[in-house]
């Protein structure tokens, strides 16, 4: 029997095929979901900020892309013994856009930037991705063979 | 919001949106030609995973309109509603009609809840004495969660636990309901009690 596990906002979850691991609603939050091939073990993270530095209480580390990944990745790493990880990741949209608004102070934006850099200097490819627009975004992640689908209101289910 | 606010300063707080609300029900009522009804207002400070346990599902399908108040950059208000609901709504106040284009009940959805927002206004106005203005609305189709995470986020709100401050309204006779959310900045409610002399 798998089991569906669901990962809350600015939390992460650690879990093993043929489980599936599942965050809902993402909005200009970004979901990574991460993955060891050989021992099927995986991990998902709803990151909702993309650096902590600018924050004095960083106890949620979870919360922050560029604390998040780092420590999940070796959580991963410590599990598995795989040094092999790959990555997919789905949201960071801007779901309101008012017209002054410059995309700088768009948050959407600044955690894919902050995930990606974050992932980069781990050494993780990002195998596949689906961010930005304006639209919310569900991920379901198969831990049997790490098939993500990216659900989304009144548009096609998207596969990463 | 870092630190809670006192016993009496939350029913301070409660009693400005309730002031606000009713001035939006009454606006509303007028508009559509029904009577509009309103719970007491709902001021509490929630973890998101309550919100969604308790208030509305992450994952359920909303209609969503967002004005900005602008000058004094204090938050936001946001109108949550069902799209049936929206629909419904669209059909009272377009009643000439019989089959409503999505942009249609999109634009009457809209303009409601500019007037839900502005007559909100001009009742907390008249409190505080000082001029409040709102953005010309934008509105979105998609999920709760999606939504209200997103607009906290945009108002600097990081924290896992979110301040819900709503008035939830409905239509007798058909039962329409919707809720106008006020999201808002961080330190924005402590300085909104000190105007109001609190």
């Amino acid at each position: 029997m798998s089991e569906q596990i669901k990962v809350g906002i600015s939390d992460y979850k650690l879990a093993t095929a043929p489980n599936q691991l599942v965050t809902i609603g993402l909005g200009s939050c970004v979901g990574i979901a991460l993955y060891a091939p050989e021992s099927k073990i995986g991990a998902l993270s709803h990151i909702m900020l993309p650096d902590s530095s600018s924050f004095s209480d960083t106890s949620k580390w979870a919360k922050f892309a560029n604390l998040a990944l780092p420590n999940i990745v070796n959580e991963l790493r410590e599990q598995t013994k795989e040094t092999k990880i790959l990555a997919k990741i789905a949201g960071g949209a801007s779901m309101f856009t008012f017209t002054n608004e410059s995309q700088t102070l768009q948050i959407g934006l600044r955690n894919i930037e902050a995930v990606k850099a974050t992932l980069t200097e781990l050494e993780i490819p990002i195998v596949s991705e689906h961010v930005g627009g304006k639209m919310g975004r569900s991920m379901y992640v198969d831990l049997n063979d790490f098939n993500v689908k990216v659900r989304m209101v009144n548009r096609e289910e998207f596969i990463l | 919001m870092s630190d809670k606010p006192s016993l009496l300063r939350f029913d301070a707080l409660q009693e400005v949106v309730n002031i606000g609300g009713g001035h939006a029900a009454t606006a509303l009522s007028k508009m559509i030609g029904n009577k509009v009804e309103m719970d007491v207002t709902f001021v509490e400070l929630l973890p998101y995973e309550k919100v969604y346990e308790t208030i509305q599902s992450d994952d359920t399908i909303v209609k969503a309109v967002l004005s900005k108040l602008i000058g004094r950059e204090y938050g936001v208000f946001l109108f949550v509603i069902d799209p049936e609901d929206a629909e419904a709504l669209a059909h009272i106040v377009l009643p000439d009609n019989d089959e409503l284009s999505e942009g249609l009940i999109d634009s009457a959805l809209t303009e409601l809840s500019n007037i839900l927002v502005q007559s909100f206004l001009q009742a907390v106005m008249q409190l505080i004495d000082k001029p409040l203005f709102a953005s010309v609305p934008v509105m979105t189709m998609d999920m709760f969660g999606s939504i209200l995470s997103s607009v906290y986020m945009a108002q600097s709100q990081f924290s896992e636990e979110v301040f819900i401050i709503k008035n939830n309204f409905y239509s007798s006779g058909r039962i329409i309901e919707g809720s106008l959310y006020f999201v808002p900045k961080p330190k924005v409610l402590e300085q909104l009690l000190k105007e109001l002399g609190i």
